[in-house]
């Protein structure tokens, strides 16, 4: 597998689940899905509860079983022990075996993954030291809280070095610092080339971490793209200023609409970059000092929902 | 499977075991029955409490609390034994199971949990290795158990009591065997419904009702013996109707049923009740304990050698193919052997085939036989004696044995399935007549001949239950199809596991 192939490749895949009396209900979690990823990428993936994210991550890691179509992790069947060996997964509301101590943890995962415990134990304090889980590391799990816990899952989804990691809702339960400190690590990971498939709510936390984002809904591919290509500019431009003339309708009339203004600030709705450099020139002319300008785009969220309503409809 | 990943599983095992409360709870308890080994001492002559503290002897103790009959110097082996089947069979294989298997049964639907089964199971380990993994954590926890169960007993007896038996060590392995058929069809339970409490309720069932069927089939297996060797008596003592025959041989169509099920079941079900029988065995075969002579097709054991008596050879080991021969440094012997085995068959055969072979007939023949060779003024005489219940016919004489005068004796007694020839030769020098009665009656005594018919199902059964024994008996089959049931049970919990979605 040369450096420019995917890591995961998904081609038709398609999984249903059946339940009910006799399982005669069917449900269709993951339909006719594609989708590649390349290396050292941090990718998004998006959807509404139920939409099949959580159900694609367990196919590639052989969690799910009976499934329709291919799908591949480094070109070797997913859920298949090789390739098992060469990724990390921190499920959503793991649990992780109470009866042992953090440190233990981080050995006992390791090992399992194949590494020798002398690897895991030369590699677990740094990661423990990372996670801010180090001073606690000779605890039991049990005494831990929500947000230890994560923190402690996160590093044993590390110990092996994993070439791709799954991280569904890494941040559930992790106050703001612990939450800065993932994603820093997130950001580490694919400086070192890891690929990285997230999966989170938190749509803020989405935008400013990853590379392309997949939207799902109902086990379907909404949309795929880059962060850019899906919260395209609004074409308002939001302006801040030391302080707002009195005379400001006047001082940017013809350049486009005012939107909205208070104390320090304005958004006008202008159609392209000479109008802004007009505007620029209008307002020091008139002497005004401004402090930012910060063409508005839509938001990921809004995107979202506009994307995953309009599917509905 | 990796070297690294099996000692990660054993480490975790280790601490699953060692951080379970149950596990914790009956280590401390089982503090009460090793402390009580080396805190009561039983000596050759008396019980002693506290090192010394207190001492109650042997003959106050049984005149108090009363006791079989037997010998001051055999009451402490006695005691002993019995707490060892108390704490061992009763509380070890009883309670001691049911409370393992409720422990461990959350193993697996732990296991299985959302959230625990998707780390666990995304690493690159095999599902049936990690299904194996819990079993066999089960396995070390009972291990441990036992292990100091027996172990902290076994030393406490020898440090106080000077009693020191290598065989009641393999109480712990039994108790480890029970626990694994037991713990198979547990996480066989889980594994199908994801829930401890079916795993422990169902496990349980299991336990209690295969106990159950096992003894009814023993019960069942005890009867039909028991009606053969009525039937055999009365085929040496009176006639027996044709219409009493027929009804007994005639059995109703539902109880027919009833059977064929029960002994379908029993083929099948682990037999957890054999666990103690084999132990037994096990302990028996180490120790060395237990009759130098013993025959279940013949039904005849012989507890001791005659007293200045030592066996030739392998002639032991060779009966009943061969007569079993002790000999003693004055000439004397012993003989015993069986003379012909009729083919036991209901119906009219079996009264044809035993009637020849009816001792009193052989006693007279030989009585005629033996009359040229005696002492004219000391004639052969037939009396009657009685070998563990069942009347034999017996003849002595005196004969000259190559210079020396012997007081012989050829005794002859049918029963059941045999028909036993005891010879007995005693140089007329060595004892006097009174010393010579005394040694033939505690010979004799301690043969057990026929005794079948007076033994309970459950002591009949141990009798029956051996290493070479017919496959409803065979100590082999016991465990290999105990295993296999285990083996099955493990099978569909691997079957179940390997398609489920997590």
């Amino acid at each position: 597998m040369s450096e420019n192939d995917p890591v995961l490749r998904i081609r038709g895949l398609e999984k249903e689940f059946r339940a009910g009396f006799l399982w005669r209900r069917r449900f269709k979690a993951i339909d006719k899905v594609d989708l590649e990823v390349g290396r050292g990428s941090v990718f998004g993936l998006l959807g509404p509860n139920g939409a099949g994210k959580t159900t694609l991550i367990k196919i590639l890691l052989g969690l799910v079983r009976g499934h329709g179509g291919t799908a591949e992790v480094f070109g070797l069947p997913a859920g298949s022990s090789e390739s098992r060996r060469r990724v990390g997964y921190l499920p959503e509301a793991h649990r992780l075996p109470n009866y042992l101590t953090g440190w233990q943890v981080m050995v006992l995962f390791g090992m399992l993954a194949g590494r020798p415990r002398k690897d895991v134990e030369r590699r677990a304090p740094a990661l423990l030291e990372r996670v801010g889980m180090l001073k606690d590391a000779q605890r039991k799990v049990k005494e831990y809280s929500k947000g230890m816990q994560q923190r402690l899952g996160l590093a044993q989804a590390l110990i092996h070095e994993p070439e791709i990691v799954f991280l569904d809702e890494p941040t559930d339960g992790v106050d703001p610092v612990g939450r800065m400190t993932i994603r820093e690590m997130v950001q580490d990971l694919k400086e070192a080339g890891v690929t990285v498939f997230l999966n989170s709510h938190l749509l803020m936390e989405v935008e400013m971490i990853c590379d392309r984002v997949v939207i799902m809904d109902r086990g379907r591919i909404l949309r795929e793209g880059t962060i850019e290509e899906l919260t395209p500019r609004t074409g308002s431009v939001r302006f801040e200023v030391r302080e707002i003339p009195a005379d400001l309708e006047q001082v940017i009339d013809g350049l486009g609409d005012l939107r909205h203004t208070d104390a320090r600030s304005f958004e006008l709705d202008i159609t392209g970059d000479e109008q802004i450099d007009a505007a620029i020139d209008r307002l020091r002319a008139r002497g005004v000092t401004i402090t930012s300008i910060t063409p508005r785009k839509l938001s990921l969220e809004q995107s979202f929902i506009d994307l995953v309503q309009g599917e509905r409809r | 499977m990796n070297v690294t990943i099996l000692k990660a599983l054993l480490e975790d095992a280790r601490q699953q075991v060692l951080d379970n409360m149950v596990f914790r709870l009956m280590v401390v308890l089982l503090i009460v029955p090793i402390s009580f080994t080396f805190l009561v001492g039983f000596g050759e002559e008396r019980i002693t409490i506290l090192f010394g503290m207190w001492e109650i002897d042997y003959q106050t103790f049984l005149e108090t609390f009363g006791g079989p009959p037997m010998e001051i110097g055999e009451v402490g082996h006695f005691f002993i034994q019995g707490v060892q089947e108390v704490f061992i069979n009763f509380f070890g294989g009883t309670v001691g199971i049911i409370f393992c298997v409720a422990a461990t049964a959350f193993f697996v639907p732990r296991m299985m949990e959302k959230g625990s089964a998707d780390t666990l199971f995304s690493k690159p380990v095999s599902r049936a290795t990690l299904l194996l993994a819990r079993y066999f954590t089960g396995i070390l926890f009972v291990a441990i158990l036992a292990a100091v169960l027996v172990l902290g007993m076994f030393l406490g007896f020898w440090v106080t009591s000077g009693y020191s038996d290598p065989g009641f060590l393999w109480g712990a392995l039994t108790l480890v065997y029970l626990y694994s058929l037991i713990h198979a069809f547990s996480i066989m339970v889980a594994t199908w419904t994801r829930s401890s409490v079916a795993a422990i309720l169902l496990s349980l069932m299991l336990f209690v009702i295969s106990g159950g069927i096992h003894r009814t089939w023993m019960g069942m297996q005890w009867a039909s013996n028991q009606e053969l060797l009525t039937s055999l008596r009365k085929v040496e003592s009176a006639d027996v109707s044709e219409a009493e025959r027929e009804e007994q041989e005639e059995a109703h169509g539902v109880v027919q049923v009833l059977m064929t099920t029960l002994e379908i079941l029993h083929y099948t079900l682990p037999k957890t009740t054999d666990a103690d029988v084999i132990t037994a065995m096990l302990r028996r075969t180490l120790s060395g304990l237990g009759p130098v002579l013993e025959d279940h097709d013949y039904d005849v054991v012989v507890e001791d050698h005659p007293t200045g008596f030592a066996p030739e050879g392998a002639s032991l080991d060779a009966f009943p193919e061969q007569t079993a021969l002790w000999r003693a440094d004055d000439g004397g012997a012993v003989r015993f052997r069986v003379e012909e085995r009729p083919q036991v068959e209901s119906g009219p055969s079996i009264r044809r085939r035993l009637r020849p072979l009816q001792a009193r007939a052989a006693a007279q023949d030989f009585l005629d036989s033996v009359d040229s060779r005696t002492d004219p003024d000391l004639p052969a005489r037939r009396e009657t004696v009685r070998i563990s219940g069942v009347q034999a016919h017996t003849v002595r004489w005196q004969e000259d044995l190559d210079g020396v005068w012997t007081d012989r004796e050829a005794v002859f007694l049918t029963f059941a399935e045999g028909y036993y020839r005891l010879e007995i030769d005693l140089p007329a020098a060595t004892l006097s007549e009174e010393e010579r009665d005394e040694w033939r009656e505690a010979f004799l005594e301690g043969i057990t001949l026929g005794s079948e018919q007076f033994m309970d199902p459950s002591t009949w059964y141990r009798r029956q239950f051996d290493w070479g024994s017919p496959l409803a008996f065979n100590a082999f089959f016991s465990i290999g199809s105990s295993l296999a049931f285990a083996s099955l049970m493990l099978a569909l919990a691997w079957l179940r596991i390997r398609t489920v979605d997590f």
